[in-house]
């Protein structure tokens, strides 16, 4: 129910606000930092992947143009921040269409294999059109983020940005997920032709949430840019592509609350076992391999299988869910 | 007045006709049947009136509207509705949102109000729980509505795939083998919803292989075989008709 | 140089990277044909075999014939162990997994080759030395030579091996039709595991003709399986002879275009035309319309 939802909400909300008192060092708040700013991302790939059951392996690119078009429109054209990463989310969108409109019509290894290539050339574009982007030694001196006569310049500061954002993103994600629209979209990814046989227009709806889920990491890409100030094309490439997949599908694609945890554990796992950053990539590999092989509804899927199973010791009676 | 117009329409798989000139209307108030021996074209046909294939010649119109090659939710929207021979309800989802999901076409939330949960958004979800909740106990599956879709018998997921259609309201709704696989008194209980059906104001298209069911509440019936019409009329001639017996003895 | 001559230097450098992207669409293709599984790990035996053939020769020294013969085994065994574990333990998998599983596959090959051999570039000696030959003033290396001759020395084993023997023969009738192949008694599921063995083992046969010319770091696999896989669908998916004639096209058509227009937006180039044929031709220069349409996919 939604109201489940939106109780979960507001704990992590306080849960959100109350951490950063306790924590004394910087090091620490900024991985929260990165969690959010890939929380974002993930959560409008669940959208796409989870409740449409499509697959974008490009999602880097989408999270690249957000960050290059903030950093570029701040430091080129004098724009400030906030107007910039409107202005950024709304071109990442239209290029998002434009892709989207002949790529959807694809469909499995084709629709996988085409975003590839798109994220690849977004790639390569990054680091050829060197005049716009500074190329592979990237570009640098991006301004702070100021509202309301604040500056976001300390770490401490930039979490609440942050989780601001998205707790928000979350937000919007949980009503189009118990609305009409989340229903179309579960039932286009169950079953395309009888979606279309209650009068879906499963095209037009296949277009909208994959441009939802690139403007979320287009967002993403923008506070990112704002907060690490210095940009290089190899943060957005295939490799990270996959990690975003890996999160989706490890924190359990059919749930928004799976896309945090995905990007929360996952991020925090090179951490955790003390692991040159180099060898992350083994480690999402291994972890793809045996979510998609043993846990098909990832982490959350797991959590959630459990405290059924857990309230049904409780309960002599299995309580009539009325999913929505 | 003829609410489905089928006017020489033909598709070829390759070097195989699978529609061969078909003609022939269904009015609207009518419970017409389309019976044929297996792979007489039957669900082939059905896939070229709801879009899902273009025919390489001929006319479909719906509501005196053409609809030919129209995308499937062209034709839904006008209010043809239909059900499928390979059951495809919606996994993943509970009985209820299935018929939820038959509602598409009676609301109009879009991305961005969804996503805001404005108000009129709110009222209508609630409007729209309440209608599908409804058309569920109409088709008399009530007490399952929590539960997921793939959980029920095949009979009540046949059930489900009805009610779901019924949902949106359609004019006209086609149903695909709707007996296939359901005991005799689940086919009596059938043919009493499908004349409730009819008797609400929507017109039914029915393809079916139980011919107990087809002569019992069919108005009239349409017989394929290898692509073509071969005979039409009231269920009586049709059972006496030495062409149809020679195609089914033929099979 | 005369521009006659330059282009058929671009022509012909461009036929030799192309011979690769050929032999990785013939990977594609068999582990494709017989399973309908499109392996996003194929690039990366490419790699493999390139990495393997450079430290045998270079760190041990070994005989550069021994080094060939060993670095295609080693990696053969690799795709056939992959296949098992990963692969033929799942039960009707959905397009998304398997999709993902291959991903993760490669993901893994890279990161053991990166465990294994760090980040950087290896060099692996020209198999018959380095003193180019002049041909209508182009030169062209020697190696070159080794390339389109041992890709068509693989491209006719590969016509004996489908046509000629009874394995082949099997293979050939499982992907034409699964159900009545193993009906006549063929076991699918070691015909699955040998055509991963195959393509792993033509992967690396790439690999170590190619990386006299083009060296070969951990990195390289997803950008090869990428164009391997436009050579794939150019030609025609599941179309041998498409693949080839796609996978040579390709290379030329890259090297023409680094070499004349600009060589920065090298790579963009096959991504696009991959982009353009599934936009608008799926079935590929060689395909039917109808069949890339029913392919389940």
């Amino acid at each position: 129910m939604i109201r489940n939802n939106y109780i979960g909400l507001l704990f992590l909300s306080v849960v959100m606000a109350v951490i950063p008192l306790f924590i004394s060092n910087v090091y620490y708040l900024s991985i929260l930092i990165f969690i959010g700013i890939y929380s974002l991302i993930t959560i409008g790939l669940s959208l796409l992947m989870g409740y449409a059951g499509q697959i974008s392996l490009g999602h880097a690119a989408f999270f690249g143009l957000g960050a290059y078009a903030s950093g570029i429109l701040t430091t080129r054209l004098n724009i400030a921040p906030i107007p910039a990463a409107i202005v950024a989310c709304l071109f990442t969108g239209l290029v998002a269409f434009l892709i989207a409109v002949p790529t959807l019509r694809l469909r499995g290894h084709y629709l996988a294999m085409a975003t590839l290539g798109f994220g690849q050339i977004i790639y390569v574009v990054f680091n050829a059109w060197i005049k716009l982007t500074g190329g592979p030694s990237g570009f640098g001196d991006i301004p702070r983020i100021r509202l309301a006569g604040i500056c976001f310049d300390s770490d401490f500061k930039y979490f609440y940005l942050v989780w601001s954002v998205v707790l928000v993103g979350f937000l919007l994600a949980i009503h189009i997920v118990h609305s009409r629209i989340g229903r179309a979209l579960r039932a286009l990814h169950s079953s395309e032709e009888a979606a279309g046989t209650l009068g879906i227009n499963t095209s037009r709806y296949k277009i909208e949430i994959f441009v939802v889920s690139t403007m979320y990491a287009s967002i993403a890409g923008s506070l990112y840019a704002h907060f690490v100030t210095f940009l290089s094309p190899e943060s957005f490439g295939i490799s990270f592509s996959i990690l975003l997949v890996t999160m989706v599908v490890f924190g359990g694609r059919f749930s928004v609350w799976g896309a945090i945890l995905g990007a929360a554990v996952l991020f925090s796992l090179p951490e955790y076992l003390r692991v040159a950053r180099d060898y992350d990539v083994l480690i999402y590999g291994v972890v793809l391999l045996l979510v998609v092989m043993f846990l098909p509804g990832g982490l959350a899927g797991w959590l959630d299988g459990m405290a059924r199973r857990i309230s049904l010791l409780f309960i002599s009676r299995a309580p009539k869910r009325m999913k929505c | 007045m003829a609410l489905l117009e089928i006017i020489d329409l033909e598709k070829k798989f390759g070097g195989l006709t699978a529609i061969d000139r078909v003609n022939f209307e269904v009015e609207a108030g009518q419970i017409k049947a389309l019976i044929g021996p297996n792979g007489a074209g039957k669900t082939t046909l059905y896939n070229v009136i709801t879009g899902i294939f273009a025919p390489d010649a001929g006319t479909v119109r719906f509501r005196r509207r053409e609809i030919t090659g129209c995308k499937p939710h062209l034709a839904a929207s006008l209010g043809l509705a239909r059900t499928f021979q390979i059951i495809k309800i919606f996994k993943g989802m509970t009985v209820l949102e299935n018929v939820m999901v038959g509602r598409h076409l009676k609301s109009q939330a879009t991305l961005p109000k969804a996503a805001l949960r404005l108000p009129a958004v709110r009222r209508e979800e609630k409007a729209i729980r309440e209608t599908a909740a409804r058309f569920l106990d109409e088709i008399g599956l009530k007490n399952r509505a929590g539960d997921p879709a793939q959980n029920l018998p095949l009979g009540q997921q046949r059930l489900l795939e009805i009610g779901r259609a019924l949902a949106s309201e359609p004019k006209l709704i086609m149903l695909d083998e709707p007996a296939a696989g359901l005991s005799g008194p689940e086919i009596r209980s059938l043919a009493c919803l499908i004349r409730g059906i009819r008797d609400s104001g929507v017109t039914i298209l029915l393809v079916e292989h139980d011919m107990s069911l087809v002569m019992d509440i069919s108005d009239e019936v349409v017989v394929l075989d290898y692509g073509r019409k071969i005979a039409e009329g009231p269920p009586r001639e049709i059972q006496n008709d030495k062409k149809v017996i020679a195609a089914y003895l033929g099979e | 140089m005369t521009l006659g001559s330059q282009i058929l230097q671009y022509v012909i450098s461009g036929i030799s990277v192309g011979s690769i992207y050929a032999l990785v669409a013939l990977g594609f293709n068999i582990i494709y044909n017989t399973t309908g599984i499109i392996n996003f790990a194929q690039g990366e035996f490419v790699m493999l075999g390139g990495m393997i053939a450079a430290s045998l020769v270079g760190i041990f020294s070994v005989p550069l014939p021994v080094a060939f013969l060993l670095a295609v085994l080693i990696v053969t065994a690799a795709g056939a162990l992959f296949e098992r574990l990963a692969i033929q333990p799942l039960k009707n998998p959905s397009v998304l997994v398997l999709i993902i599983i291959t991903i993760a596959g490669s993901i893994l090959f890279k990161g053991i080759a990166m465990f294994i051999w760090g980040k950087q570039t290896y060099f692996l000696r020209s198999f018959s030395g380095d003193i180019p030959i002049n041909i209508f003033g182009a030169t062209v290396l020697p190696q070159t030579i080794w390339i389109l001759g041992i890709t068509a020395v693989v491209v006719v084993l590969l016509n004996v091996f489908f046509n000629f023997t009874l394995i082949g023969k099997a293979m050939r009738a499982v992907s034409s039709n699964r159900m009545a192949a193993s009906l006549v008694g063929i076991n699918v599921k070691k015909m699955v595991l040998f055509s991963f063995a195959l393509s792993a083992a033509i992967g690396a046969v790439g690999g170590v003709i190619i990386t006299p010319i083009a060296l070969m770091d951990y990195e390289r696999g997803a950008m090869l399986a990428l164009k391997g896989f436009a050579a794939a669908v150019l030609g025609g998916i599941g179309n041998f002879h498409g693949a080839i004639v796609a996978g040579l096209l390709l290379g030329v058509l890259e090297a023409l275009g680094s070499g004349l227009i600009s060589s920065h937006y090298k790579d963009a180039l096959a991504l696009m035309i991959l982009l353009l044929v599934l936009f608008l031709k799926p079935s590929g220069m060689f395909g039917s319309a109808q069949v890339s349409k029913l392919k389940e996919f």
